[in-house]
């Protein structure tokens, strides 16, 4: 088993914890946000229409 | 002639590329990066399809549902205080989605599961623990090691509770990773050794009596791959859980 070298240890660690701090990085920057300001669009609109 | 792999293998890193960039430095694309950059890719997609629809379409369904998901596994102490829900809801989000997408594509035959890594998944639970533990320092300074004396302990028998909690909470943190880890190794294993089972009956030998007892272990493959898609969304659950009471108990010590 490769993964048990210490080369792959660190390669997997390097890299899974890198790929984790980019999906962190796009999630919290762009992802939920977008998320956010759907929710509060949809309620607006429905507040919209309650007042007519 | 047939031929046993070991049901091991498909856990075994590859190296698809090697290049030497400096003297002590190698860029190694193997086949547990190649997946992990693919559940970026999906990630990605599954929220551009996700276009800002005010009328929802099925991946909106989807990305919605996780979220409403995540919330529901917040203690409601946390959601009250919105501050700190704002601080962690994406480290919770993404642990979720992350787990719950590479668990899928490690139940695609030919697949590699990146869950099933146990160096990984336990560096990343080790992570959240020490996390939590710098987050309580932070938060609340000395004060938190009363997380290891529980409420009303009579006096007499505090050294030996605080051992026993010192050591259950560290166990929490490697408890967290094996879980996860086991679950997905397992489910694996069962299906490879099953397969090989279905081969031998199938293709060894061509006769009609083993043709028919092979539909046994068929079905049962059918029925165990069905089990380990409801494993992979409840590791998934219980693994963003726990690091949700992980970061809960760092904030409110016992529940004060």
């Amino acid at each position: 088993m490769p993964q048990l070298l210490p080369f792959y240890i660190k390669h997997m660690i390097l890299v899974g914890f890198l790929v984790l701090i980019i999906l962190i990085y796009l999630i919290s920057k762009y992802f939920l946000p977008r998320l956010n300001e759907l929710y509060i669009a949809r309620y607006k609109l429905s507040e919209t229409y309650k007042k007519e | 002639m047939f031929k046993i792999f070991s049901p091991l293998e498909q856990f075994e890193l590859n190296n698809y590329l090697q290049i030497k960039l400096f003297d002590n430095s190698i860029l190694t694309i193997s086949n547990f990066s190649f997946f992990l950059f693919l559940t970026i890719l999906i990630i990605f997609f599954l929220f551009k399809l996700n276009n800002k629809n005010i009328v929802p379409n099925n991946y909106s369904y989807l990305m919605e549902s996780i979220n409403a998901t995540v919330i529901n596994l917040l203690p409601n102490k946390l959601i009250k205080n919105n501050n700190i829900l704002g601080k962690y809801y994406p480290l919770l989000y993404t642990i979720f989605v992350f787990i719950l997408i590479t668990n899928l594509i490690g139940l695609i035959p030919y697949s590699f599961a990146i869950t099933a890594q146990l160096i990984f998944v336990l560096a990343l639970s080790l992570t959240i623990l020490t996390g939590s533990i710098i987050l309580g320092f932070n938060l609340h300074y000395f004060k938190f090691f009363n997380l290891f004396v529980p409420n009303n302990t009579p006096l007499f028998l505090l050294p030996l509770i605080v051992i026993i909690e010192f050591i259950s909470f560290f166990a929490r943190g490697l408890s967290l990773g094996i879980r996860l880890s086991a679950n997905i190794i397992a489910g694996h294993l069962t299906l490879a050794i099953i397969g090989q089972l279905i081969y031998t009956f199938f293709y060894s030998n061509f006769s009609l009596i083993s043709n028919i007892i092979g539909l046994l272990p068929f079905s049962l493959l059918i029925a165990i791959s069905l089990l380990e898609v409801a494993i992979s969304f409840i590791q998934t659950y219980v693994f963003t859980i726990l690091t949700t009471g992980f970061i809960s108990d760092s904030i409110n010590l016992h529940g004060e």
